[in-house]
């Protein structure tokens, strides 16, 4: 099967490249515009998401303008279903991740995201991640990953 | 993948419906159709994808603004721009509209003006992604 027609998988990381120009965003930019299916996100990428915004909103570093902003902008590239045309499709957290993610021996979140990658097994998605060390875990346990920052 | 929008189109006129439709399709976007207000608010509370709006102020059943408000209550987020014919619209209409947080207004006629179907790509995209990028810099420069 064609790369590109693969389902992937982006942490919270790979999802901040694609909205913020850093080392790695052209490439994801190019995968969400060329892949045919919608990148998946789970509802811990966009927890995570939501976390790091609003600690800098109480810390006075963001404007609630830009706060909104930004929450729109998601709200309008997100959708909640295999048929959205939109680039992303927001899937919920799989019944037995979290009993999964404690067999892997990386900081929790990591874990999470590496069980619901393994218990998205219909859509069987590559992993995007720019961090060492959950690459480290996917080489381990033969899960498929791309490291954007690579090429 | 590449992002096409979605627009609604709430017109009881089936020309401007067609007219409408066949040119927004042109630009690029999946374009649903609705008769009445009643439909369209129906097509909003089921399709929470539609990006943008298009809707005209009279229609039986259920006039726009109504149409507009009853989808905001029904949690539908899209974009909103109220149509009308030049001579329709009155001074309170305006202000309800933007009671009902309608973000723009255009005439008919205005179709084929290349500022109309800019603002509906606008509308539709949200703030640009360099736009995002600069907010995002606070968090990951």
């Amino acid at each position: 099967m064609n790369k590109l027609e693969q389902n992937h998988y982006f942490d919270t990381n790979a999802l901040f490249k694609y909205y913020h120009d850093e080392k790695g965003s052209l490439n994801i930019r190019r995968l969400v515009s060329k892949a045919s299916p919608p990148i998946i996100v789970s509802s811990l990428t966009m927890l995570e998401c939501f976390g790091v915004v609003m600690e800098h909103y109480r810390k006075g570093k963001l404007k609630k303008k830009q706060v909104n902003d930004l929450y729109q902008r998601l709200d309008k590239d997100i959708g909640e279903n295999k048929e959205t045309n939109r680039p992303f499709q927001l899937v919920p957290i799989p019944d037995g991740a979290f009993q999964l993610a404690k067999n892997f021996r990386v900081e929790s979140a990591d874990a999470l995201h590496l069980a619901i990658v393994k218990k998205l097994s219909l859509y069987q998605p590559i992993m995007v991640t720019s961090d060492k060390s959950l690459q480290k875990v996917c080489e381990s346990i033969q899960m498929s990953f791309y490291d954007p920052e690579m090429e | 993948m590449e992002r096409k929008y979605k627009l609604l189109i709430a017109d009881d006129d089936q020309s401007i419906l067609s007219e409408y439709g066949n040119y927004f399709e042109k630009q690029g976007f999946i374009v649903e159709l609705a008769q009445d207000g009643i439909e369209g608010l129906e097509k909003l509370r089921h399709d929470k994808e539609i990006d943008v709006a298009l809707v005209d102020l009279k229609m039986p059943k259920m006039d726009g603004i109504e149409m507009i408000k009853e989808a905001h209550k029904a949690g539908n987020n899209a974009e909103m721009i109220i149509l009308s014919h030049d001579t329709e619209s009155e001074k309170v209409d305006a202000i309800a509209a933007i009671k009902v947080g309608v973000k723009d207004w255009f005439e008919k006629s205005d179709l084929y003006k290349p500022k109309f179907v800019v603002r509906v790509k606008e509308l539709a995209e949200g703030i640009p992604l360099e736009e995002v990028s600069r907010i995002l810099s606070v968090i990951r420069d």
